[in-house]
């Protein structure tokens, strides 16, 4: 270490390393590379896909044990996914308010929609794709609600292990992301075979089990609850959060149709 | 892991170094006791918001000085900053008057441009409003990914021109990123203004030149703040990465408008 760089330059703490040990300062002795710097990733986005998809819980526990500095933070992976998932997912078959609209028996969502046209005085056509634009992004933003209310449910049910808020929202985010990855290969592969999954209930439940496997497996490993007690948590979050969904959908779609 | 290998309270649990204090001061990993917040933990940004707009608005230069400077903790990673101000630009400039896919069309005054997009709505079987409309998107998500060869232009003529300095590529990328932040902000107020007004500001030429003498100035000063360069210097090496951030732009916005054409 040169002499110019022997105090830290943010808190003015006497380095003995490359990293302040007070305040966590980079020195110019730190080999740091463009995603640090310019983004603050620190971590690998392969170590961190990897975890996601074989080690459900493993990047909560990460943050939890103090030793998540190779993995990307849980929520950059979940704003990079969700772009991904509208433009793999979503279309006129996958998961976009034509979808909800083509799917509503009582057809109010798509008289809802010509009335609001009518209002703007814009060609229903043209509304319709400014609604399809304007619900992604609203859908987008309201998904850290949705982490948030999982989170909470995840906080509520594993209270007792007084951990902090940190691992439950990382958990939360990362039971997100996996959830997001399967919907877009769900959604995808429908898209690609050009099967309307309204019409396929049955193919709509496998991804259903699969989450709440994955949510159990989570909750193992991030709060070593044993099997038959993680299931029940599962069951109970999933609940919850199943209504919290269906709720931010309709009001994803409720602003999109007031503010398109 | 191995309990056995696990490491003690002393020890950092990422890389096993004896721990000194709060932060490991081997890998930068925050131990335990550190109390770290949401942004930071979920978000990987340690910086606060209030800091870095004051340092970006008020000290040109200031944010890549406190990188160059290994002091820039306090501060938002630039990337993120210019990631979330691209998509407010969009917010308050984009729309009928502001910059957007059919303003740029409408410069074209061959004509080919809008012939072809009409050519494309055709092909795809959708009305011209509605590919219009699909096009604007296309543009916007387009124009933003590909903004990141900007910031890699200015970082090079930043180079070019500051290469006697010997810094490191990360202090040029960070202040053509935060000169991007800066003229994304001024052009959100520009156009932004311009639409509340109701006045169409692209064909008020006064408030163009008006702009790009205060983006001028701020490189002008960030030249010299952050390389230590003369006035002089400064403002002859600031017209040269204007012009190559110039030519950047209007590629990129071209290119960016081409993409969206072909895949909307």
């Amino acid at each position: 270490m040169t002499g110019a760089a022997m105090q830290c330059r943010l808190c003015g703490t006497a380095l003995v390393g490359p990293y302040c040990h007070a305040c966590g300062q980079a020195t110019p002795d730190a080999r740091r590379g463009l995603p640090e710097v310019l983004l603050g990733q620190t971590g690998r986005l392969t170590h961190t896909l990897r975890m996601l998809f074989t080690q459900p819980g493993e990047l909560a526990r990460e943050i939890d044990e103090g030793r998540d500095r190779l993995s990307l933070r849980p929520l950059t992976l979940l704003l990079n996914l969700i772009p991904l998932f509208f433009l793999l997912g979503g279309g006129p078959q996958g998961f976009s308010v034509r979808m909800f609209a083509n799917n509503d028996p009582t057809h109010q969502l798509a008289a809802l929609a010509a009335r609001a046209a009518a209002r703007h005085n814009v060609d229903p056509a043209v509304f319709d794709e400014r609604i399809e634009q304007r619900f992604r992004a609203v859908y987008s933003l309201l998904v850290v609600v949705q982490v948030a209310a999982y989170g909470l449910m995840i906080g509520l049910v594993e209270r007792r292990k007084r951990k902090s808020w940190l691992v439950h929202f990382a958990a939360a985010t990362h039971y997100m992301c996996f959830s997001f990855v399967l919907s877009i290969v769900l959604f995808g592969s429908m898209r690609l075979a050009g099967v309307n999954l309204a019409m396929h209930p049955v193919i709509g439940a496998i991804p259903m089990l699969i989450n709440l496997t994955y949510l159990t497996l989570m909750l193992r490993r991030a709060y070593a609850d044993r099997v038959p007690v993680a299931l029940g948590k599962t069951v109970l979050v999933l609940l919850v959060d199943y209504v919290v969904a269906v709720v931010l959908t309709i009001a994803a779609l409720a602003i999109a149709l007031g503010t398109a | 892991m191995d309990i056995a290998a696990t490491p003690g309270p002393s020890q950092c649990r990422f890389c096993s170094a004896a721990l000194t204090g709060p932060y490991c001061q081997a890998c930068g990993q925050p131990s335990l006791v550190v109390r770290r917040t949401f942004r930071e933990a979920i978000m990987g940004n340690a910086g606060r918001l209030l800091h870095t707009l004051r340092v970006l608005l008020t000290d040109p230069g200031g944010l890549a000085r406190e990188i160059d400077e290994a002091r820039d903790r306090g501060s938002m990673r630039p990337g993120a900053l210019l990631t979330n101000i691209i998509a407010v630009f969009f917010l308050l400039a984009g729309g009928v008057g502001g910059f957007t896919s059919d303003s740029l069309i409408a410069q074209d005054r061959s004509g080919h441009i809008a012939s072809f997009a009409a050519q494309r709505a055709t092909e795809r079987g959708v009305a011209t409003s509605v590919y219009h409309e699909r096009l604007e998107n296309r543009f916007r998500s387009t124009y933003s990914v590909l903004i990141t060869l900007t910031t890699l232009s200015y970082a090079a003529a930043l180079w070019l021109v500051e290469r006697r300095r010997r810094k490191s590529w990360l202090v040029h990328l960070a202040a053509g990123v935060q000169y991007l932040c800066i003229t994304f902000i001024l052009s959100a107020l520009v156009y932004g203004g311009g639409r509340l007004a109701g006045v169409d500001v692209a064909a008020l030429p006064v408030v163009g030149v008006a702009t790009i003498g205060v983006l001028a100035l701020y490189v002008v000063l960030m030249l010299r703040r952050l390389y230590g360069d003369g006035w002089g210097a400064a403002v002859a090496k600031a017209l040269v990465v204007l012009v190559i951030g110039a030519v950047s732009d209007s590629i990129l916005s071209y290119a960016a408008l081409a993409i969206a054409l072909v895949t909307a």
